[in-house]
């Protein structure tokens, strides 16, 4: 195997990093692991797990993946993995699918939780006010409660609308 | 204002400082493939919104000297330096607040303040993020929240950090070990580079790595948790050797200021381990030699090379950088400047 960080020399030793019990690993050579336990930059470490995911046979696929790129960038797959620098908000877009495993992984979670700006936050509670709103409409099913059914079926639909 | 770094706090404790850094991108511009004339419109855009609370501080006309004073005071990063689209910075004269425009994000948010003090760095970062947000359309996901260029800053933006000395730790080789505790916790620890690829100091920044699936409060209040551990074991570290070794620590700190005293040519590198000696002599009252009237950590800063040649107001050569630390140093521990 090469090494996952400069893909040159043969990999030799082997690093596991555990975020919330997500563990992802890299395989570096020697050269590149003492480099490693200096500055430990998590952006060294990144490249590796781009790569290596781009390597992975379990990408969906692959001749799909190779011609995708960005309408509002250009940017292509290989030159995210390249760079591991996305062109534009679209690209997020672009390369979802990617990015839910991408992100999962260097991040150990691929949802954001925190500050919403001001302007989106509107169409945000609906959309929030909606999955509760699922759910009690779930358990208004099960216990046979139609009326109440009815009524947060509407209500969904018109937050949906909304959004 | 005086700048964070005179504010005597800095030197109280093993925390230095405190920062918050928000990572944000406008919805209409491209990230890293910007052209000069979007970058034009981004930098209006930006700066308008911002204008009445920061003054646009020009880099065109800052020396090479001086853009290096600002990166080793930490209002600038590498990377803002490095690619060569234009750039606006934005900045207060405490030079807690500042504001970089069209770096590797559109725009890097940062708030430091003296000592133990994140709360009221992450309470700054996200005002100006506000007041931002008023006016621009930032680049956001339902999903993934902000969105930035590397993925490893998407969600929240945040990197909070401390910077903090940590001289007992090192020597006794225990970093190593809370280095593995610390990435458990999704944080990082690392040194802070002077000129050349050597950590100096003893000074370390321990900050967040993960800035998605946790709120900004949530990742906040981890960094202090993990810092207050890091923090506990290098106060009990000194304590203990203060109280075992004192002569060995004596001998140590005061040799260290006698040769901040009296040398003649002092490397970067020699300097700081010096100024980390006389700041664990401080800090433990081990030393009892009159305190300079700088902080400490403004010594450090001042005697990196952008630092030095900024207050010499030349460009100076090695040798020569090194015979004015020095001198500089003398008049500084021997309270003449
Ligand atoms: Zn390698
Ligand atoms: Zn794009």
């Amino acid at each position: 195997m090469l090494c996952g960080r400069c893909q040159k020399r043969p990999a030799t030793i082997y690093l596991q990093q555990n975020i919330n019990g997500q563990v992802s690993e890299v395989h570096l050579c020697d050269e590149c692991a003492r480099e490693f336990e200096k500055p430990v930059t998590f952006e060294q470490l990144f490249q590796g797990l781009i790569n290596a995911f781009a390597q992975a046979p379990a990408s969906v696929e692959p001749r799909h993946q190779k011609r995708r790129v960005c309408p509002e960038c250009g940017l292509s797959f290989e030159d995210f993995k390249n760079s591991g620098k996305l062109g534009c908000a679209e690209c997020y877009n672009t390369f979802r699918q990617e990015l839910e495993s991408i992100l999962k992984n260097i991040q150990g979670s691929n949802r954001h939780e925190g500050k919403f700006p001001q302007k989106i936050d509107a169409e945000l509670l609906n959309r929030k006010r909606a999955d509760t709103l699922k759910v009690m409409l779930a358990k208004a099913i099960e216990k046979e409660e139609y009326e109440d059914a009815a009524r947060l079926r509407d209500e969904i639909r018109s937050l949906e609308a909304a959004t | 204002m005086n700048p964070w770094y005179q504010n005597e706090v800095v030197d109280a404790t093993p925390i230095i400082s405190s920062r918050a850094r928000l990572a944000r991108n406008l919805r209409r511009y491209p990230f890293g493939g910007i052209n000069d004339e979007q970058s034009h419109q981004l930098i209006e855009e930006a700066t308008d919104a911002l204008s009445h609370s920061f003054p646009v501080v020009s880099l065109a006309d800052k020396s090479n000297v001086e853009k290096r004073r600002l990166l080793e005071r930490h209002v600038i990063s590498p990377e803002f330096l490095k690619t060569s689209n234009p750039k606006a910075l934005m900045m207060e004269a405490s030079e807690q607040v500042c504001i970089m425009v069209n770096e590797e994000d559109h725009i890097r948010i940062q708030a430091i303040c003296s000592g133990d003090n994140i709360d009221s760095a992450w309470d700054t970062a996200n005002r100006v993020d506000d007041l931002l947000e008023e006016r621009v359309q930032y680049a956001f996901d339902k999903d993934y929240g902000y969105l930035t260029a590397c993925p490893t800053n998407t969600g929240t933006g945040l990197r909070a950090s401390f910077m903090a000395h940590l001289p007992m730790l090192e020597r006794t080789g225990q970093l190593r070990n809370l280095l593995a505790a610390v990435s458990k916790f999704g944080m990082t620890l690392r040194g802070i580079y002077g000129e050349g690829t050597e950590p100096m100091g003893h000074i370390f920044q321990i900050s967040n790595q993960i800035t998605m699936g946790k709120s900004e409060s949530e990742i906040i209040s981890a960094l202090k948790k993990i810092t207050g551990q890091i923090i506990e074991n290098e106060n009990f570290l000194r304590e203990k050797a203060c109280a075992e070794k004192r002569l060995e620590i004596e001998d140590e700190v005061c040799r260290a200021y006698g040769t901040l005293a009296y040398a003649r040519r002092l490397s970067a590198k020699e300097a700081m381990e010096l100024l980390s000696a006389v700041r664990l002599g401080f800090i433990s009252g081990v030393l009892e030699a009159p305190k300079p009237k700088q902080t400490m950590y403004d010594i450090m800063m001042s005697i990196q090379s952008g630092g030095l040649q900024s207050r010499a107001g030349r460009e100076m050569s090695e040798a020569e950088r090194d015979e004015y630390r020095a001198t500089w140093l003398r008049s500084i521990f021997n309270n003449k400047a």
